[in-house]
């Protein structure tokens, strides 16, 4: 059976989970705070303890089918001995029996471990009031779901996502035109120029994320960038306590492909802004080159909120680091037709109204 | 004594009678078919629809109908017209005159004076396009009639001003408002969605990482186009600020 880690209080043996507010480790029982180092060196002081040896021979219960467990990963909680059934990728979750925070640290050792991880900086109850807030100013959204729309599930999750450093050589060519008109007395002409116009050099791009996980949708997760890199810190796995953590299904490799249409796509414009003062810019071919470049892999901090509404389910996203919310909402149809019909209307009096006017003028 | 008085009351009523029947000869035309175009009744109703609104607005509405412009211009031509026939009343001689040139199938229409202050270019060139089909079609007295409406509805709107058009306003204001009312909705609509994947990386580019190091703008070839501008149908000024002449071919 695979190993959980769970990070104990030294004064209550309470589970103790990362506070985001404090940005410690906080114990949410008798609220002592601490330092992530001490708990992991008193973590590591605990475990080199010699464990207890009572083995018992017990042949009672049925054993899994094979292919059964596939996909499947089973712990067994340090706190309750309860068993916790677990998604192959998923690194961090809570006890469905005792509710306390565990992270499966066999997913994030040797080379699945992140170099880096943005701490939350945004608790639940700013998930739930950042989602509110995303409702305000809408005002086709049906209000019916403003009203009644109760939250389902709201999920801290860590999202694996691969940082792409490169540096771009580009060599862009585009064929531009500059038009004039003129005329004389009894022609007009117009003259077009046409130019081929080259544009060579070099950019740099770095921390270019690419989801690494299947389970998040990917434009949900690029709706709610940019996450900054300034606050990242080396990865440590006390950071997941209290939230869900998955690691990556997805590698660096199938990846590549995304973050190279983002950096073409960019390198590209970054060149055409420099020809200027032409009537049209054609690009006819762009050789985009990448060097030195190189992946990391990183868990950004992501709050997911579920709800239901007339039995559709809606997602949320917002961003753990700077609050951002991303999330489709419903249309309200009756509302649509009457702002239509409305505008219309009080727009087309006042048109008529004012073309009376300038009639009587 | 008697006969003294009698004999310069009779000269005075013989003058009368001569200066009468002078100015009865001068009765103002206005239609002047040379081409013969109208059947003599068309060309009495004609006239008297056109001397009714030739006296209501105090401009001489003419038609005038010739074969040939006996080489002059049609311009040229309508404005020889007007001034040798002394066409308009009053000392700023106000009128329009329709001029049908069969021999090159075009129409002229010359406003002078005060009317041309009410049929100007413009009007001209609409007026012109409105009657074009049915002198195509040979049907002269509807086309000299709707000519006479047309110069009726110009120079009764300059003198009273125009009816406001309740339903070509209410069309137009509709369309607007629909245009404003769903622009309107569609970025309302647009509100809902915020799920959008990102397709440029320009918020992770190093800061002062581009360099140019390649710049050649290479000019190739030229070439000209010319589009002759158009003078099928045109209004032009002519004799000060007072007449406007244009027309079209029918």
């Amino acid at each position: 059976m695979p190993v959980l880690q769970e990070f104990k209080c030294p004064c209550c043996d309470g589970a103790i989970e990362f506070n985001a507010d404090v940005q410690k480790m906080k114990c949410p029982y008798c609220d002592s705070e601490f330092e992530i180092e001490t708990l992991q060196a008193y973590d590591a002081e605990l475990n080199s303890q010699p464990e207890d040896h009572m083995a018992w021979d017990t042949a009672a219960g049925k054993q899994w089918q094979e292919g059964e467990t596939d996909g499947l990963r089973i712990y067994c909680c340090n706190t309750c001995g309860g068993e916790i059934v677990a998604d192959e990728t998923t690194g961090a979750t809570e006890c469905p029996f005792c509710g306390n925070p565990v992270v499966m640290t066999g997913q994030f050792v040797g080379s699945l471990k992140p170099d880096l991880v943005i701490p939350f900086k945004h608790d639940k109850q700013a998930a739930i009031a950042a989602l509110q807030n995303h409702y305000k100013g809408k005002v086709l959204l049906p209000k019916v779901f403003k009203d009644e729309n109760h939250i389902k599930e709201v999920k801290g999750l860590y999202v694996p996502v691969w940082l792409f450093d490169t540096d771009a050589d580009a060599h862009v060519r585009y064929r531009t035109t500059r038009v004039r008109h003129w005329s004389d007395s009894n022609y007009r002409y117009t003259e077009t120029r046409h130019y081929s116009v080259t544009r060579a050099g070099g950019i740099g791009f770095e921390n270019v994320p690419v989801d690494g996980s299947t389970k998040m949708d990917d434009a949900l997760m690029e709706s709610i960038e940019p996450f900054h890199i300034d606050d990242a810190v080396d990865f440590q796995t006390a950071y997941l306590s209290g939230y869900l953590a998955d690691k990556y299904d997805v590698s660096s490799e199938e990846s590549i492909d995304r973050a190279n249409e983002r950096i073409k796509r960019s390198t590209e414009d970054a060149f055409a802004s420099t020809v200027v003062s032409y009537t049209t810019v054609t690009p006819v071919s762009s050789n985009i080159q990448l060097q030195n470049g190189r992946a990391r892999y990183a868990l950004y901090p992501v709050w997911i909120l579920n709800t239901v509404w007339n039995g559709q389910n809606f997602i949320f996203a917002m961003n753990g680091q700077t609050g951002k919310v991303a999330g489709d909402l419903p249309m309200d149809k009756a509302a649509f037709s009457k702002w239509l019909f409305g505008i219309t209307g009080a727009v087309s009096a006042a048109v008529l109204a004012l073309s009376y006017l300038f009639w009587l003028l | 004594m008697k006969r003294k008085v009698l004999a310069p009351l009779l000269i005075l009523m013989l003058c009368m009678s001569i200066w009468i029947s002078a100015s009865a000869a001068q009765t103002p035309a206005y239609v002047l078919d040379n081409a013969d175009l109208l059947s003599q009744s068309e060309e009495i109703i004609l006239e008297a629809k056109l001397e009714t609104i030739s006296n209501t607005y105090n401009a001489q509405i003419i038609v005038a109908t010739i074969n040939s412009t006996e080489g002059m211009s049609a311009d040229r031509y309508a404005e020889h017209l007007y001034d040798s026939k002394n066409f308009g009343f009053g000392a700023d001689r106000d009128g329009v005159m329709l001029l049908i040139c069969m021999d090159s199938r075009q129409l002229r229409i010359l406003s002078n004076g005060f009317a041309n202050d009410a049929i100007g270019s413009y009007e001209i060139e609409l007026i012109g396009d409105y009657i074009a089909s049915d002198l195509t079609d040979g049907y002269y007295a509807d086309a000299f009639d709707s000519f006479a409406d047309q110069c009726e509805y110009y120079l009764d709107g300059h003198i009273n001003g125009f009816p406001f058009q309740w339903g070509q306003n209410l069309v137009i204001a509709l369309i607007i408002g629909l245009v404003v009312g769903l622009v309107t909705v569609l970025v309302l609509k647009a509100q809902l969605k915020s799920v959008r994947r990102q397709h440029r990386a320009d918020a992770y580019v190093k800061h002062g990482s581009m360099q140019v190091t390649t710049r050649s703008d290479l000019y190739l070839y030229r070439n000209v186009s010319r589009v002759r501008k158009q003078n099928n149908s045109s209004g032009s000024r002519s004799g000060g600020s007072s007449r406007s002449v244009g027309g079209r071919s029918f």
